[in-house]
């Protein structure tokens, strides 16, 4: 078994780590609500210095529904900002845009998610930053990209689904579309941002310069659809909801005694209905008639409600059990409690602290592993907003305590 | 210049059908020489080189045949791993192993190889062999469980989600070991799990449930970070019609009533504000609704988010190949196949530095590499190649 090591110290014998510190020694300052604040959790886990820049009022992300999170951030909040510093300004005030040039100047990413012209109408455009930091790298993650005669529409991320083509696929026929559980449409704008930072990053090694990243979160959506697009380019065919059956119909959900479980009945046939025989539920799936695939689909009711009379009989557990052991894909549809007590999960660590709640909390670490011999510390909780005003302000600016009281005093910082 | 980033990194794809070739892909679209190892018996479903599956996710990439059933085959491997930076591999964890090139083979090899092993569950844990699509990895994640109508059965995405967020963490680890190296020399062994990738991206329910939330009043925390309502699609004119709008504050309240001509209701205590609104939700949703079944989607998009309010049509696959948006920013992409013709696919959303239209090559047939590559990268002779083509080692 490999161990996992936390510690920030040079190890002689290379150990897997969750956290390799690739990125120590990057700064990003990140301007970003929630669609782009997972991308700076990315980069943090990675050892990058993640400073939030929050208006002294904080981001949208904090307020939370519930009493529970309330003084703490949002669940969203919580996660997506562990190890991150935090300093509060106020950008739009003259001397707040002053000081922010001044630490994007020193800075290698400005990673932002405001509404496309803004930075540029206050002065900060990719090429008066540049000007300064050639080295810059100025990576935006916006609703519609910054071009475009919609770049100006407003999203999230139950209409970045929508836009981007998700929900059309999603849910039954003849009823509303499902978004995806979750944040998904986001944290797609925010794996690409991450991804395009470090690939800006490689370039800048060969070239001594940053570059402008522009991440749209429709596009994230629609350059991920699978089968979607590809069919309807290649025969016109338009996919459609289809419930839990999946497009070609070799996947589908069936009931068990204790829960749902996910099902590919169609690929190893025989043994499939040789198992059902043994306990006398084949039914009429024994016939041969049903070895033939399309006798399959267009029989496909008897098929379903054959399959889920027998599985009925048994729990999730042993059906999942026997069927991987026979190389069936199968799995049970798991709840969030399930997930957290994975046996697969826990034997491998995956689960980890999330500092700062409740001691026994516990947060999805990345889901990679390194075999490195550096790892980063894991430094501390989410910031509360301007927990490293000192550090950033005083200790690396050089503002005398004077000054940042005045600035204080008329909301900048 | 933006689309070189990977010049010079070769890559050695043993990767299959969408997580892996997703992630090869954008290496090879900016740039990277990515060598798909491919087999005859296995180049079949979306490994067909022939079908469109693999024309669209495959583009940009070499194709070699090389059976690695054979121990030449393997050894060829070996002498190709020296000419490479990377090798990504997505097939349960013991093939690679069985076929002795795990992580300290290929080191022996070349010492600054990068090693991508991609899997469902992982390189180790009690279902390291487990067999899995996309829609397994759905379902034991919980994405499918979260996926589902208020009363009804789990549903799950309708495409294999879980793939392409796959492809994305493989991109971005390995991106980020080409960084480290160039650095530090050293190469990397990389264990990525397609079910640990799904579920981090479900980290704030996960959250949310420890804190002695029940399953009822997840919903309230699952929707998004800032609590909304409206929040959800709204059937319009027309058969499978629908608009999504969402309604973070009373400015986008008071424009959404103004647009669908419901001031009564504006003013109307019960909707006051987004806490009222999910209070009556039911009845909210019945009076919208109401409303918009009289609009044609994409025109009461248009008019909503001509008044700050969030909301899109919900786009299929012929409304995306023809939106407006996405049409002038150049997303779609015309490739050329000699023999195919040409063909239409997405550029992918990273778009790093000048924005100018891509030059890229289509997917390539199987093993049309495969005497080029023998002989340019290992100095083959062509004795040697026609002998190893003969005992089908190559093909």
């Amino acid at each position: 078994m490999f161990e996992n090591d936390h510690t920030t110290q040079d190890v002689e014998v290379p150990a897997w780590t969750r956290y390799p510190a690739i990125l120590q020694g990057i700064r990003v300052f990140e301007l970003a609500d929630d669609s782009a604040s997972f991308c700076g959790k990315l980069l943090v886990d990675f050892g990058a210095d993640v400073i939030k820049v929050e208006k002294p009022r904080g981001d949208s992300s904090r307020p939370a529904p519930d009493d529970f999170f309330s003084s703490l951030g949002s669940p969203s909040y919580l996660y997506h900002n562990c190890n991150k510093r935090s300093i509060t300004l106020d950008f739009e005030q003259a001397a707040g845009l002053e000081i922010l040039v001044e630490l994007v100047s020193r800075a290698d990413v400005l990673l932002e998610s405001c509404p496309p012209g803004t930075l540029d109408k206050l002065g900060m455009a990719y090429e008066v930053l540049r000007d300064r930091n050639p080295r810059l790298i100025y990576a935006s993650v916006t609703a519609f990209g910054q071009t475009g005669r919609y770049r100006h529409w407003k999203s999230c991320d139950l209409v970045a689904g929508a836009c981007g083509g998700q929900a059309s696929v999603t849910g039954l026929p003849n009823r509303e579309p499902l978004k995806l559980g979750g944040t998904q449409a986001l944290y797609l704008g925010s794996l690409h941002a991450a991804l395009g930072i470090v690939m800006a990053l490689i370039q800048r090694n060969a070239t001594g310069r940053g570059d402008r990243l522009d991440i749209s979160l429709q596009e994230a959506v629609a350059s991920g659809l699978d089968h979607v697009l590809v069919r309807y380019f290649s025969t016109g065919a338009v996919a459609a909801r289809c419930g839990s059956r999946n497009w070609n119909g070799l996947s589908f959900i069936v009931p068990c005694s204790d829960g749902w479980l996910q099902i590919f009945p169609f690929q190893q046939w025989g043994t499939l209905v040789d198992w059902m025989n043994a306990e006398d539920m084949a039914g009429p799936l024994i016939d041969p008639l049903y070895k033939e695939a399309e006798y399959r689909r267009t029989h496909f009711e008897v098929v379903e409600q054959t399959i889920s009379r027998w599985t009925r009989m048994h729990t999730r557990a042993e059906l999942f059990e026997t069927a991987q052991l026979m190389g069936f894909p199968w799995a049970p549809v798991c709840t969030l409690p399930e997930v957290l007590t994975s046996p697969q999960l826990n034997e491998r660590d995956f689960f980890v602290p999330l500092k700062g709640v409740r001691d026994s909390m516990l947060q999805p670490g990345p889901p990679y592993l390194f075999l490195t011999s550096v790892a980063s510390a894991q430094r501390s909780s989410s910031p509360t907003p301007g927990r490293e005003n000192m550090q950033v302000y005083r200790d690396e600016l050089g503002f005398s305590d004077a000054e940042l009281e005045r600035l204080a005093s008329i909301g900048v910082i | 210049m933006s689309f070189d980033v990977f010049a010079g990194l070769r890559v050695l794809d043993f990767s299959r059908v969408l997580a892996g070739p997703s992630a090869t892909r954008l290496l090879a679209d900016f740039g990277a020489d990515v060598i798909k190892v491919q087999a005859r018996k296995t180049s079949g479903g979306a490994e067909d080189n022939e079908q469109p599956y693999f024309a669209a996710w495959n583009r940009n990439k070499r194709s070699i045949v090389l059976d690695m059933q054979l121990p030449e085959a393997r050894r060829a491997a070996l002498d190709l791993v020296r000419k490479c930076d990377v090798v990504i591999e997505n097939f349960a964890p013991r093939v690679l192993d069985n076929w002795g090139l795990d992580y300290a083979a290929l080191r022996q090899e070349n010492q600054s190889i990068i090693l991508m092993r991609m899997s469902a569950g992982g390189q180790t844990g009690p279902w390291r062999n487990h067999v899995a699509f996309g829609p397994t990895v759905h379902a034991l994640s919980g994405l499918t469980h979260l996926t589902a109508y208020p009363e009804g059965p789990p549903i799950g995405p309708g495409f294999a989600y879980a793939d392409v967020v796959a492809g994305l963490y493989a991109a971005l680890a390995i991106a980020a070991a080409v960084y480290s190296r160039a650095h530090t020399g050293q190469g990397q062994c990389i264990d990525l799990s397609e079910y640990e990738a799904l579920v981090g991206l479900l980290g704030p329910s996960l959250i949310a449930l420890q804190a002695g939330e029940n399953e009822i009043s997840l919903t309230k925390v699952l929707a998004e970070p800032a609590p909304a309502a409206p929040y959800g699609y709204f059937r319009c004119q027309g058969s499978d019609q629908w608009c999504a709008i969402a309604v973070f504050d009373d400015a986008q309240w008071q424009a959404l009533c103004e647009v669908l001509h419901l001031e009564h209701v504006g003013r109307d205590t019960r909707f006051a504000n987004v806490a009222a609104r999910n209070r009556n939700s039911a009845e909210l949703h019945s009076v919208v609704g109401a409303r918009t079944a009289e609009r044609r989607a994409s025109e009461l998009a248009l008019h909503l988010q001509d008044r700050g309010v969030p909301s899109s049509a919900v786009k299929d696959a012929r409304d995306l190949s023809g939106d407006p948006q996405l049409v002038e920013r150049g997303f779609f992409v015309r490739l050329k196949h000699p023999a195919r013709g040409e063909y239409l696919c997405d550029r992918g959303a990273v778009r790093l530095g000048c924005d100018r239209a891509p030059q890229w090559m289509p997917a390539p047939s199987l093993g049309q590499d495969t005497d080029h590559l023998f002989r340019n990268l290992l100095g083959w002779s062509p004795d040697k190649i026609a002998a190893f083509r003969r005992r089908g080692i190559i093909g």
